[in-house]
């Protein structure tokens, strides 16, 4: 699928959606697959413990977008992943509207790294999160990873494959119906 | 006794000299603010110091992950004041080939002649009683001199794009690569990892380690990409006002929306401030030990002094790629190993604050991240938008 060239002047409401997670857990994937535009990725290669992983790695963000519509477009910010770069977390998390946790789920050490990552931004910002256990289609992954993570009932958990549109799709509805009910939640209850 | 002025002498003809009756000794350059020596072995040159209290070797090779800083600064301990001394003990250590310490020697002397040569006045004195090293490379007076002479004609050049080693590097908000993106040699990346805003061209070139020339040839060509400013102190960089307009912005914001004017408090501190609810629970019990408080993740933190100081990643002469291990600036003669630089967390977030922009205006809608300060007016039919408009990409 052909690319869209960014829109010089856009004026849309953006609405913004953070993709963090673990090292290699697949952020940068994830936005790739889905997003209109050539995904701005300020990679770095990788000279340390992390070398073997992989060759390249998020050092400030990844920026993504999807058009909604005329007036609306979803931009999709990607966290960097090794915590010494945390100090963008922060700086990402601002007006996010929701996030997504990206874990591989065949790394075991991923989930640890989730469970810091975790408590930074749900300590940051109270907005609503899903969790997407990437490179697993394991019906019981998810109920795994809530016990390890320790989430309560209402944190969505959900597996995919970050180099699947439709999978990545299913991500982000997941969050915008969490996000959804936030607000129906946050409503008064009619009399 | 060999003595002079440079205005009676030029150093490549009182090199020709030492050269052609093969002397060996030290060949002290005196001028103002300057002590340079020039060590000869059978007339090759063996060592050059621009600055005779400070042995440049040590940085390179740091930099380059061939020795660590502890090895450097205990044998700057153990020879203090003795430059020849300092450098046949970085030769021994690391186990490094000769053949690649022979390599950054060679920089090393190069870099060393060429800042000599930029003299228009000084003395010179030339004592065949010092001490000159009796390993490492010889290189005949003609490769030292042709070198130093091409990089004097390119400094011209170079010079023009960076004013003084004073100027302030800054890069640039809006980089001029526009649509087309911006592609960055390993070499240039290192070199942007380093400027912050703050930090002058000597500072940068003392980070790196790899000499003026080196590094200012890297600083010209990122000026000339149009990447980066070098203003002098007195001037305000394109970078400094972004941020001072959007410090301004934000304090404008902030009153808008509370009533009142919170000064010193970031942005994501207010927001933590504010929150009110969580949707993450305390895991029953933690395997490895547990991290510290969420709140020491702030951007705008110190770090501890538990906390291992983070290793800026330097470049290496010859491949450009990052090695490893920490960022020695050239290391001084002196009884106290030199104290680490201070991590600057506001630098940091002011640089990435600065890349974010850069983002927005590079690839998507110009000012895109700037309206996304807040989302404070969610709605159920902005949600069900987005929702449709997702199911339908």
């Amino acid at each position: 699928m052909a690319k869209a060239v960014a829109r010089k002047g856009d004026t849309r409401r953006p609405a913004k959606i953070v993709v963090t997670g673990p090292f290699g857990a697949g952020k940068t994937s994830l936005i790739q697959t889905i997003s209109e535009i050539e995904v701005l990725s300020t990679e770095k290669s990788v000279s340390d413990r992390d070398a073997g992983a992989k060759a390249g790695t998020t050092v400030a963000m990844d920026f993504g977008r999807l058009s909604i519509d005329d007036e609306l477009a979803l931009y999709l910010f990607g966290t960097p992943g090794q915590q010494r770069f945390d100090f963008m977390w922060g700086i990402l998390a601002e007006g996010m509207l929701g996030f997504v946790v990206m874990i591989d789920a065949t790394q075991d050490a991923s989930f640890d790294e989730a469970a810091d990552i975790l408590r930074f931004f749900s300590d940051v910002a109270s907005v609503p999160f899903v969790v997407a256990l990437n490179k697993t289609a394991d019906a019981d992954a998810p109920a795994r990873a809530r016990r390890r993570l320790a989430l309560v009932d209402d944190v969505r958990v959900i597996t995919c494959d970050a180099l699947d549109r439709a999978s990545v799709k299913a991500v982000l509805l997941e969050l915008l119906y969490a996000v959804l009910d936030d607000i129906a939640a946050q409503e008064p209850a009619a009399v | 006794m060999l003595q002079g002025t440079l205005s009676d002498f030029s150093l490549p003809d009182v090199f020709s000299l030492l050269a052609l009756t093969k002397k060996s000794g030290a060949l002290t350059i005196t001028a103002d603010g300057t002590d340079g020596r020039v060590f000869f072995r059978d007339g090759l040159i063996c060592l050059a110091l621009s600055d005779a209290k400070r042995v440049p070797l040590g940085a390179r090779l740091v930099s380059a992950g061939l020795v660590d800083a502890g090895q450097v600064r205990a044998a700057v301990q153990e020879h203090t004041g003795d430059s020849v001394a300092v450098t046949e003990a970085l030769m021994t250590l690391g186990k490094v080939e000769e053949r690649v310490l022979g390599v950054y020697l060679r920089e090393q002397i190069i870099d060393a002649v060429f800042e000599l040569m930029r003299l228009d006045d000084g003395k010179f004195q030339f004592d065949a009683a010092a001490k000159a090293p009796q390993r490492g490379v010889g290189l005949s007076v003609v490769e030292v001199v042709g070198e130093a002479t091409r990089r004097l004609e390119e400094w011209q050049a170079i010079h023009r794009r960076i004013a003084s080693s004073s100027a302030v590097l800054a890069m640039v908000p809006s980089a001029a690569g526009g649509r087309e993106g911006v592609s960055l040699t390993a070499e240039q990346w290192e070199m942007l990892s380093l400027i912050d805003g703050r930090r002058t061209v000597s500072d940068v070139v003392e980070l790196t380690g790899r000499g003026e020339f080196a590094t200012c040839r890297v600083i010209g060509d990122l000026v000339t990409a149009g990447l980066v400013q070098a203003k002098e102190p007195s001037e305000q960089t394109d970078l400094a006002k972004l941020i001072a307009a959007r410090e301004a912005l934000r304090a404008l914001e902030d009153v808008e929306r509370t009533g009142r004017i919170t000064p010193g408090l970031s942005s994501a501190a207010q927001l933590t401030a504010g929150a009110s609810q969580t949707r993450w629970v305390e895991p029953p019990k933690a395997p490895e030990p547990q991290p510290a408080p969420p709140v020491t993740r702030m951007p705008s933190r110190t770090r501890t002094a538990e906390e291992p100081s983070e290793p800026t990643p330097l470049p290496t002469p010859a491949s450009g790629t990052t090695t490893q291990d920490a960022a020695a600036p050239e290391v001084a003669h002196s009884e106290e190993p030199p104290a680490p630089e201070a991590p600057l967390d506001v630098d940091r977030t002011q640089v990435a604050r600065e890349l974010a922009s850069l983002g927005a205006d590079d690839v998507a809608a110009p000012g895109a991240p700037a309206d996304l300060a807040r989302d404070g007016d969610l709605s159920k039919g902005l949600l069900l938008r987005l929702i449709d408009g997702v199911k339908g990409a």
